[in-house]
């Protein structure tokens, strides 16, 4: 079987790699220098926070062993915010839902203790799939001090270069079009309505490291605004990505040998699927 | 102090412990577990940043150190710590294990003076101070002299890393006390040591004493010569042994045999020409005239007895016969305080002597039969129970004959690198783990690792340094360099300034 597979991709390499050259990839590119700003961070000092939840389950005969966990760290190590929660059975709201309220609970909690803080992930994603009160929470702890972003190291979103017949997501032109240090000019979306105005650029910290998304919320946002945040994520980021949030991921997440070593302690190693965790 | 916790699997042997500094290799901790303090040894010691790890270039490096000095919890310090038993029992002589390990959680404590210096300084005086602990520097470290003579010792380490300074060490407290040392000095290291009751003196061979194979071996007869041993064999007689003139006597006789034995001429004559060179050579050493060598030896005094003249053969000829009159000497005064005289002389030593033989790889080698091998094992054996006891040392333990050096029972182990030297001493030493072994490699000058009998506990120790010390350190051969210059500048302008040029002929 594998071998008809291999065979197929032989004969269909051109054609599958077409996206990646021809007359609409290099306009892409060009578009997409024409919308970068080359700019070298300068080292700044600032507290920066960084926000990062991880939820994980195991389900046996029914029954879900489930847990969330988010954290809200500065990038010496301090603990700002640590909240968990764990439960046996459905968990209601779902997960994501209850991983989502946490860190919105740690940004509140943040936002007067930094100079920036870092949510991992998307806001995109906080307007689409949580509940319409967390995005009022949300907003409301992001205007307190105007000191919130979200940083993502990947995204799928095909908002700049769909008209040109894009087919995989921005931030994969950017990364094949520069290498050198600097952000995509602004994009605003309004399409979640007014009060919900997403602001994002792609951004280097360094020549060749990887590109991070950045989004704000609002549209009053200029581009000495980034330079400034740029500066500031610059001082304590490793490889082109802000060390606070790498400590909040190191520190939030639940892997499957965190959750085996909650199932032996509920006493429930020997239901029935339950060591599946372990595998 | 709280200074760790116990994490991960524990083992009633080992633990593995997160501490909240560096904890260095050899430190002494306290495992304060739910049956009892427990002492540990630190055998591990792993210091790793989550910043830094996984780095995968220059860049992210410099990043990466720049972000961990800035987080406090960057830093990880990881230790595993060998159990080495309950500390109440250790401060009693007790080396006791605990059957269940200590709970993961249980606090590690930094170890005091108080908890250390019963076990490493005991106050009987046996117990002589050698230094101090490497890794607890307020701790005395000492080392039990009884246990040396009637166990032995091996003294091991790379060359110019302290043997001959804790010889010298060993032979203060030994002079001090009174008893009696027997050092076979090599490379005349220690002839001029600082110690007050020292006899030096050049270690003689009598002929008239030796087996004819002996003779033939110390004046040099090749083994396979079979013909001009047998002259040898046959001319050494009872009545050359006691002839006033010994060498006159037994060339008479070799002349003779060769005479009247047909087909020996050739061979007889050889004979003479090596007796004579024998004579010329090692006048010195082979002194038919010295009575028993072993009279060389003074009781109560260190004995530095120089064997450097000596060729190996010779050497080795003369390392045998002393180990063998000096086991005899013991056994017979052994068995005259039991009331059982053997034999008719006088005991020249009435308390246990002390053997410590240099340069051991060569007498005592491995896969080959020496004499000196053969007495050096019957002593190990015998040693104990007739007080005698054995010390070699060595910075080639790799070629020492395994069976001795598995009946040494102390070991002071210095900076050794080679790894068959290390894996030659961890089949002797069973005391001695993994983990220590990796150790060796990094001690510093004067730095030992001690275990077996002569300690309470495995120990990692800094050897005091012998003041006045004059023995066995490098030449500076620089500054001897600059001195032998200035002397021929010297030379020169004093030479010079006695020309009178116009006295010169063209």
């Amino acid at each position: 079987m594998l071998n008809t597979v291999y065979l197929d991709a032989l004969r269909k390499r051109e054609e599958t790699l077409s996206i990646l050259k021809g007359q609409r990839f290099k306009q892409i590119l060009e578009e997409a220098r024409r919308n970068w700003v080359e700019y070298t961070p300068q080292k700044q000092d600032a507290i920066i926070v960084g926000i990062d939840s991880s939820y994980n389950s195991t389900k046996f005969q029914g029954l879900e062993l489930w847990v969330v966990t988010a954290v809200s760290v500065k990038s010496d190590g301090t603990m700002i915010s640590e909240k968990h929660s764990q439960g046996l059975g459905t968990p209601n709201p779902e997960l994501v839902t209850q991983a989502s309220q946490m860190e919105i609970d740690a940004c509140v909690a943040s936002v007067d203790e930094a100079d920036l803080v870092a949510l991992d992930g998307s806001l995109y994603s906080q307007f689409m799939t949580r509940q319409a009160s967390l995005a009022i929470t949300l907003t409301s702890a992001i205007k307190k001090k105007h000191n919130v972003i979200f940083v993502s190291k990947t995204s799928v979103t095909r908002n700049q270069f769909s008209k040109l017949g894009s087919l995989a997501g921005d931030i994969f032109y950017y990364n094949h079009a520069i290498k050198k240090s600097g952000f995509s000019k602004i994009f605003i979306d309004k399409e979640f309505g007014p009060g919900k105005v997403i602001s994002s650029v792609y951004a280097r910290l360094s020549d060749s490291t990887p590109l991070i998304k950045i989004e704000l919320l609002g549209s009053e946002h200029n581009e000495s605004e980034i330079k400034s945040l740029l500066d500031k994520l610059c001082k304590n980021s490793v490889s082109g990505y802000p060390y606070a949030l790498k400590l909040a991921h190191n520190n939030c997440k639940i892997t499957h040998t965190d959750l085996a070593r909650l199932v032996s302690l509920y006493g429930l190693g020997n239901e029935v699927g339950s060591r599946e965790v372990l595998d | 102090m709280n200074i760790g916790v116990v994490i991960g699997e524990a083992k009633p042997t080992e633990v593995t412990a997160q501490s909240s500094r560096p904890l260095s290799v050899g430190e002494y901790v306290i495992v304060d577990s739910q049956n009892g303090k427990l002492l540990g040894l630190v055998e591990r010691s792993i210091i790793s940043s989550d910043a830094l790890a996984d780095v995968r270039n220059f860049d992210e490096a410099m990043e990466s150190k720049e972000v961990a000095e800035l987080n406090i919890r960057d830093k990880n310090y990881k230790v595993k710590i060998r159990i080495l038993g309950f500390l109440d029992k250790l401060q009693k002589g007790q080396p006791i294990v605990p059957a269940i390990p200590p709970l993961p959680g249980t606090t590690i404590l930094e170890a005091t003076e108080s908890d250390l210096g019963i076990i490493f300084a005991p106050k009987e005086k046996e117990w002589i101070r050698i230094g101090s602990l490497l890794r607890n520097s307020e701790i005395e470290a000492k080392i039990n002299l009884n246990k040396i003579v009637s166990r032995h010792i091996g003294i091991l380490a790379m060359t110019g890393m302290g043997k001959s300074n804790l010889v010298s060490l060993i032979a203060k407290h030994v002079a001090t006390l009174q008893g009696t040392l027997i050092i076979f000095d090599y490379h005349n290291d220690y002839t001029n040591l600082n110690v007050t009751k020292i006899s030096v003196t050049d270690a003689k061979i009598n002929p008239r004493l030796l087996q004819a194979d002996k003779l033939a071996e110390v004046i040099e007869l090749r083994e396979n010569a079979d013909k001009q041993q047998r002259v040898l064999r046959e001319s050494f007689t009872q009545s050359v042994r006691q002839a006033k003139d010994f060498w006159a006597a037994l060339e008479d006789g070799v002349s003779a045999f060769g005479h009247t034995t047909k087909g020996y001429a050739d061979s007889a004559s050889r004979v003479l020409d090596k007796i004579d060179d024998a004579k010329h050579r090692f006048s010195d050493i082979l002194d038919p005239d010295c009575g028993d060598p072993v009279d060389l030896i003074k009781e109560g005094r260190v004995n530095v007895l120089s064997v450097a003249e000596l060729s190996e053969r010779q050497a080795n000829v003369g390392l045998s016969y002393y180990l063998q009159e000096l086991l005899n000497d013991r056994k017979d005064s052994y068995w005259a305080k039991k009331g059982r005289k053997i034999s008719g002389k006088n005991n020249k030593f009435s308390a246990p002597i002390f053997v410590i033989i240099e340069e051991a790889h060569v007498f005592i080698p491995k896969g080959e039969h020496t004499d000196t091998k053969y007495w050096a094992s019957k002593v190990a054996r015998e040693g104990r129970k007739f007080g005698i006891g054995l010390g070699i040392v060595s910075q080639r333990p790799r070629n020492i004959d395994p069976n001795v050096l598995s009946q040494m029972g102390s070991l002071a182990i210095m900076k050794i690198v080679q790894d068959d030297d290390q894996q030659q001493i961890a089949s002797a030493a069973e005391s001695l783990s993994k983990d220590l072994l990796t150790q060796l490699s990094s001690l510093n000058i004067g730095d030992a690792v001690l275990v077996g009998q002569w300690v309470n506990l495995p120990s990692i120790v800094h050897v005091d340094e012998v003041k006045g010390k004059t023995i066995g350190s490098d030449l500076n051969a620089v500054s001897e360099w600059a001195e032998s210059s200035k002397f021929k500048e010297i030379a020169a302008e004093s030479t010079q300034g006695l020309i009178q040029k116009d006295l010169l002929m063209d």
